[in-house]
């Protein structure tokens, strides 16, 4: 799928034709679209759980952790110049650190949960 | 379908093979197409105006595997090109020919022709927004003092005698991380929603998401939605991403009545 990417002037974020990964189709059509009452649909039990894995439930003593030590974890100096920039309200876009630690965790946790799902469902 | 096989879909009881449906089309805009799910091609059975889009499965042997997913939403964006589409959820099958006409589009012709009569010349787009992980904990700690003095803190001394303060610290975080999240979604949403005939927002919450929402948007509004879209990926740059998807069928706006 289309992310923003550093890219030409004329369009920074593409519109993506079709999902690049599992995941997003999942959103997509196992929880919604029609349905036809009494009619059971084929096994999806292995691909269901993505959804699941995905959706952290946030409000947990390990989430609690999680978030300190990634704050913990901050190196506030790198990002100082960006981070005073903001506070003073300018909008140049600054303030991001180089890392995204978390984000990456989490994103690893969705795709670890799209191929386990996925090596389930190709047992044929 | 034998009433000790719950989990199994309809299909012929001797035979198990069935008609693994994507969704419901104008019978005059029906198009075959080469592949669908299970390496089986696409067909379409007409009754009327109406046309379902299908595929001949073996049900019994079927599993939802990872290149299936990507097909369904493939068929059925792909039928959008000649006009409105119905989608199902991934997995609907029919027994036969017979049971498909009698059953979807002779029992519900009326419910189904209204529904692509409401949806032709719309689509669905997908925006998902997502915080930069260090970015936004970074501004968090910059513009919170009693963030920043647990932080301080709780990255000295032995993790055990901390671990009350570094629960409160994470505790600040998540609802800080909450309230900004809301506050962003609401901005987007802002410009967003007077570009789209219909919202459709999931509420259940994912870390570091700041929005997930389905967009109904007339076809002749993609380029005002794009640039809506651009906009607001360029003034977040660095500290929010986003995904966004689309032109698909309105999954998230189609329903029938249960019966």
């Amino acid at each position: 799928m289309a992310i923003a990417t550093q890219g030409t002037a004329s369009n920074y974020l593409q519109r993506a034709p079709s999902p690049s990964g599992l995941a997003d189709v999942v959103d997509l059509i196992l929880d919604k679209g029609l349905v036809i009452d009494a009619y059971v649909r084929i096994a999806v039990i292995g691909i269901e759980l993505i959804t699941i894995d995905a959706r952290i439930v946030i409000a947990s003593v390990d989430t609690y952790l999680r978030f300190a030590e990634a704050v913990n974890r901050l190196d506030l100096t790198q990002t100082e110049a960006a981070g005073l920039a903001e506070l003073r309200g300018d909008d140049g876009g600054g303030g991001n650190g180089k890392g995204q630690g978390m984000l990456e965790g989490a994103k690893e946790k969705f795709s670890g949960g799209a191929e386990k799902a996925k090596d389930t469902a190709q047992g044929d | 379908m034998a009433a000790h096989d719950p989990p199994l879909a309809t299909a012929d009881p001797e035979t198990g093979t069935g008609l693994y449906c994507y969704g419901v089309v104008w019978a005059r805009a029906a198009v075959d197409q080469s592949e669908g799910v299970a390496g089986a091609p696409v067909e379409a059975i007409r009754s009327g105006d109406l046309a379902a889009l299908v595929s001949p499965v073996q049900v019994r042997k079927m599993r939802a595997r990872r290149a299936d997913l990507l097909k369904h939403l493939d068929v059925l964006t792909a039928a959008l090109a000649d006009g409105a589409v119905l989608p199902f959820r991934f997995g609907t099958t029919f027994a036969d020919e017979d049971d498909l006409v009698g059953r979807l589009l002779d029992a519900r012709r009326d419910e189904l022709i209204s529904l692509l009569k409401e949806f032709d010349g719309l689509v669905e787009l997908s925006v998902k927004a997502f915080f930069r992980g260090d970015a936004v904990l970074t501004e968090i700690v910059r513009e919170n003092p009693r963030i920043a003095r647990l932080r301080t803190q709780t990255s000295q001394g032995p993790e055990a005698a901390t671990y009350g303060q570094r629960i409160e610290l994470g505790e600040l975080v998540a609802a800080e991380l909450a309230s900004r999240s809301a506050a962003e979604a609401d901005q987007i949403l802002q410009r967003l929603r007077p570009l789209a005939r219909k919202v459709d927002i999931d509420t259940e919450p994912v870390e570091h998401q700041v929005l997930r929402a389905a967009f109904l948007v007339e076809r002749g509004g993609l380029e005002a939605f794009d640039a809506a879209m651009d906009a607001l990926a360029r003034e977040r740059e660095g500290r929010i991403d986003f995904k966004y998807l689309g032109p698909i069928p309105p999954h998230s706006f189609v329903a029938l009545e249960a019966r």
